[in-house]
């Protein structure tokens, strides 16, 4: 998927583990360690927004984009 | 979420959902079995039970025709001789037991379908198989098609059994449209049902996949 997730970036320059940011943010390690892997179909804006709260960052610095072709459509064509 | 070791349904639920599935199996299995019928005893397939003198079973392929063409039939002079002549033709079988097939195989499969559907759900464990769910589309799709060809048998047989017992070259028939169409809607308004159901199961399972 040509979202991508920078968020082990963002953990190590604010020197926060990912067991650490899961607890304060109240989501299993298990699936933040599939966010940070990009394995997830979404996040909801109630977890990035606490994210960043936490990291003291902007959505911007967690998630990118590389353009592709493919985006014109949706998944499920919508 | 999935939280292993957490049971969807207790015990006695799952077992009485695997003994309706079990049923279903029996009414599908009931209904396979009178297609060889035809071929041994055709004319078993629909028998009274007469004690007039000493309770013995007798066939009545006769009641398998609707009233008004039953009524024509039973009216005939010689109905008995035509009847039994007609028995000897094989040919004519055949025909009834294509007809059979047109009227048993989709109750088959919906009772079938909905059995599976039962038993894939008894599984009480919370990460449950949703196949069943597949099973329950295919019966709804059995129930579609069983509300056109049950109604379909029926004047075809009727139409066999005139033909081979009478001279007339020509009948009318009527057909009760609007009890079809009823059946017809029932059985897509339970056919949009499963699918509705099956499609938020699916946004569920996808929402499963979001932090």
């Amino acid at each position: 998927m040509p979202v991508t997730v920078h968020l082990d970036m963002m953990l190590v320059r604010r020197k926060v583990k990912s067991n650490e940011l899961a607890r304060a943010i109240g989501i299993t390690e298990s699936n933040l360690s599939l966010l940070k892997s990009g394995k997830v179909k979404g996040v909801r804006f109630s977890t990035l927004a606490a994210i960043c709260r936490y990291l003291d960052c902007e959505p911007g610095d967690i998630l990118g984009y590389e353009p592709s072709d493919d985006d014109l459509t949706t998944e499920d064509g919508a | 979420m999935m939280m292993a070791g957490r049971y969807f349904m207790s015990r006695g639920r799952a077992r009485a959902v695997r003994a309706f599935a079990v049923l279903c199996f029996l009414i599908a299995g009931a209904g396979v079995a009178t297609l060889p019928t035809m071929l041994v005893g055709p004319q078993w397939q629909a028998f009274m039970i007469d004690c007039d003198d000493g309770c013995r079973a007798k066939p009545q392929p006769l009641d398998q025709l609707s009233p008004e063409v039953r009524h024509v039939i039973a009216n005939l002079p010689k109905a008995s001789e035509r009847m039994t002549t007609a028995m000897a033709e094989p040919y004519w079988w055949w025909r009834l037991l294509g007809i059979q097939m047109l009227d048993a195989l989709p109750f088959t499969l919906l009772f079938f379908s909905v059995g599976m559907a039962l038993w894939r759900f008894s599984n009480r464990q919370e990460h449950r198989d949703w196949s069943g769910m597949r099973w329950l589309q295919r019966a709804t799709a059995a129930g579609i098609a069983m509300a056109i060809a049950e109604p379909l048998a029926q004047v075809l047989r009727d139409a066999v059994f005139l033909g081979a017992m009478t001279d007339v070259g020509a009948f009318s028939y009527s057909v009760e449209f609007t009890l079809i169409i009823e059946r017809l809607l029932l059985a897509c308004a339970a056919w949009a049902a499963t699918w509705a159901l099956a499609a938020g199961l699916r946004a569920r399972g996808d929402l499963a996949e979001i932090v």
